[in-house]
């Protein structure tokens, strides 16, 4: 217990001081996106870790986030503090969309409906010329501006990036530790026996989906106002992979496996700077020694 | 004395084998009553239209002579008293015994994800007093010793008992235990029975479809016996026991 604590201490000033240890900017961005996969991570570990579900919708989730968030601050001049939440809305939203329907059906048809969802986004933000000019996305995202206060050096934003990381797993940790984080564990263990005790699978799983969507259109907006631009790539495949592999290898139903999942798949390739081929090989090869070797973990 | 179940003309058909063909039986409060009758005689069919896992292609179910269970969904028949266990033993593996427990007293009523989520000071009390009563049916049950374990590392007898102690943890109405001994070795048996005896007291009424007649006759005070998807006698054990009938329809097509 003391180990643990001291761990947790070391780590945490490690965090904090990051930025003192570090003045490569390149490294502070790098750091930055590892806040955002944090949140992004715990998004996914909710549905995937501690419901057993397998979602696609992460990107979906994430691009309305960055979507909404950069309409709202282009168009209306908002403040971050306001975008955020309407992109946390916007998540939730989507996952009741998404959810409402599939989850009734079958934990394959959630699969799949997740799927269609991502792709259908994708293809309205290429095509809603007049709201996100398609292709050509949208430049000149406002720095995010919290209350008045702008966060626009980097290292400001590696402190907002890890405060959300930060928030992020204080929530799941908080959920998974209720009642209702029990519920999740029953319904995702055996369906029939939580339904025998009194659970409700369906509404447990929806409830789970949209605390993710929000928290993934939350990564989405910080994103947008990190990167300062977006396009409907933002709906793209490339971040589930990672995504996966993030919350997979770091430890899915573990409330820190996710997160070392994320800093290390995030730094590990920059910091080797592994070649785009070889880290698609690396996690094809991994991918598949995980079907292999656990196949409960994903199709249960 | 009034019925805590009360089925009538259950009929459940699979594509042209009818499975159960017009059942009705009265399950009278505070009894343990029991089911027998040869494999394929539709006794879990019965359990599942019961709790509502199959639904029946006709006839009722109702709960205490009030609430009309009749194809209702399995979450809201369990939260309304009827808790069943099922032939392939379940429990929640990768859970902790104690979570195990907690898991199984999970639909109280009032429940709110996201107040429980929150962890709002209700919700922390409520969770106080199920895990002293999880505590104390751990004690109970024997397994105190394995209270943080994976309920994956109990023994099959263990499982068994743990079982029983979730059905209890729900605060049934009635349980629908399907096969309670049914794999466990003499000693458990013993363990299983003295729990199951004591369940009356508790305010539990069980409904048992149990293999093990020596058990049935032993503990139940009335016996129902099914064959081939038809009620074919009920009585107390000594009156079925004497049924030429039963042991018939036993050899019969054994």
């Amino acid at each position: 217990m003391n180990r643990r604590t001291a761990a947790f201490a070391a780590a945490g000033l490690v965090v904090l001081a990051f930025p003192l240890l570090v003045q490569s900017p390149y490294l502070l961005h790098i750091a930055v996106v590892t806040g955002i996969y944090v949140v992004l991570a715990q998004s996914l570990n909710l549905v995937l870790g501690y419901c057993g579900l397998l979602s696609l919708a992460t990107p979906a989730f994430f691009g309305i986030g960055a979507y909404v968030a950069t309409l709202l601050a282009l168009r209306a001049g908002w403040d971050t503090a306001a975008t955020l939440v309407l992109a946390a809305a916007g998540g939730l939203v989507a996952g009741v969309a998404i959810g409402f329907p599939s989850l009734r059906v079958s934990r394959h048809a959630f699969v799949i409906v997740t799927l269609a969802a991502t792709l259908l986004l994708q293809l309205v933000a290429l095509n809603w010329e007049d709201v996100t000019r398609g292709s050509l996305g949208l430049p000149n995202i406002p720095s995010a501006r919290f209350l008045g206060f702008a966060v626009v050096e980097r290292t400001q934003w590696y402190y907002a990036a890890a405060f959300a990381a930060t928030c992020a797993v204080a929530l799941t940790g908080l959920i998974v530790h209720s009642r209702f984080g029990r519920a999740m564990l029953a319904v995702r263990d055996d369906e029939q026996l939580a339904a025998a005790c009194g659970i409700d699978a369906f509404r447990t799983r929806l409830f789970a989906f949209c605390i993710s969507g929000a928290l993934a259109a939350v990564a989405g907006a910080l994103y947008a106002h990190f990167i300062t631009y977006i396009d409907p790539g933002v709906f793209g495949f490339s971040v589930t992979e990672t995504l996966h592999t993030m919350v997979i290898l770091g430890g899915a139903g573990t409330l820190w496996g996710p997160v070392a999942g994320a800093v290390i798949f995030t730094a590990l390739p920059e910091a080797l700077r592994l070649t785009p081929e070889l880290r698609s090989l690396i996690y094809g090869a991994i991918l598949l020694a995980i079907v292999l070797y656990q196949p409960r973990r994903l199709l249960g | 004395m009034t019925s805590v179940l009360s089925v009538r003309d259950i009929v459940k058909r699979y594509r042209g084998v009818t499975a159960l063909d017009g059942v009705s039986l009265a399950v009278r409060a505070g009894t343990i009553t029991g089911l027998i009758g040869p494999n394929g005689s539709g006794k879990s069919t019965l359990f599942d239209c019961i709790s509502g896992f199959q639904r029946a292609d006709s006839g009722s179910v109702q709960l205490d002579e009030r609430t009309d269970l009749t194809g209702m969904a399995a979450v809201r028949i369990a939260r309304a008293g009827v808790r069943r266990t099922f032939q392939q033993l379940k429990v929640f593996a990768r859970l902790s015994v104690l979570d195990n427990l907690l898991a199984s007293a999970q639909a109280a009523p009032g429940y709110s994800a996201l107040a429980e989520s929150l962890h709002l000071p209700g919700t922390r009390r409520h969770e106080r007093a199920m895990r002293e009563r999880a505590l104390q049916v751990l004690a109970e049950i024997r397994l105190a010793p394995h209270a943080a374990s994976p309920a994956a590392a109990l023994s099959y007898g263990q499982k068994k008992l743990l079982e029983l102690g979730m059905a209890l943890m729900s605060d049934p109405k009635v349980m629908l235990l399907d096969e309670p001994v049914a794999g466990v070795n003499p000693a458990l048996i013993e363990d299983l029975r003295r729990e199951l005896v004591r369940m009356p007291a508790r305010g539990v009424t069980l409904f048992v479809v149990e293999h093990n007649l020596q058990l049935v006759f032993d503990i139940c005070d009335w016996i129902f016996v099914l064959d081939r998807g038809r009620l074919l006698t009920a009585g107390t054990p000594d009156q079925v026991a004497k049924d030429e009938r039963v042991i018939e329809s036993y050899l019969g097509h054994g």
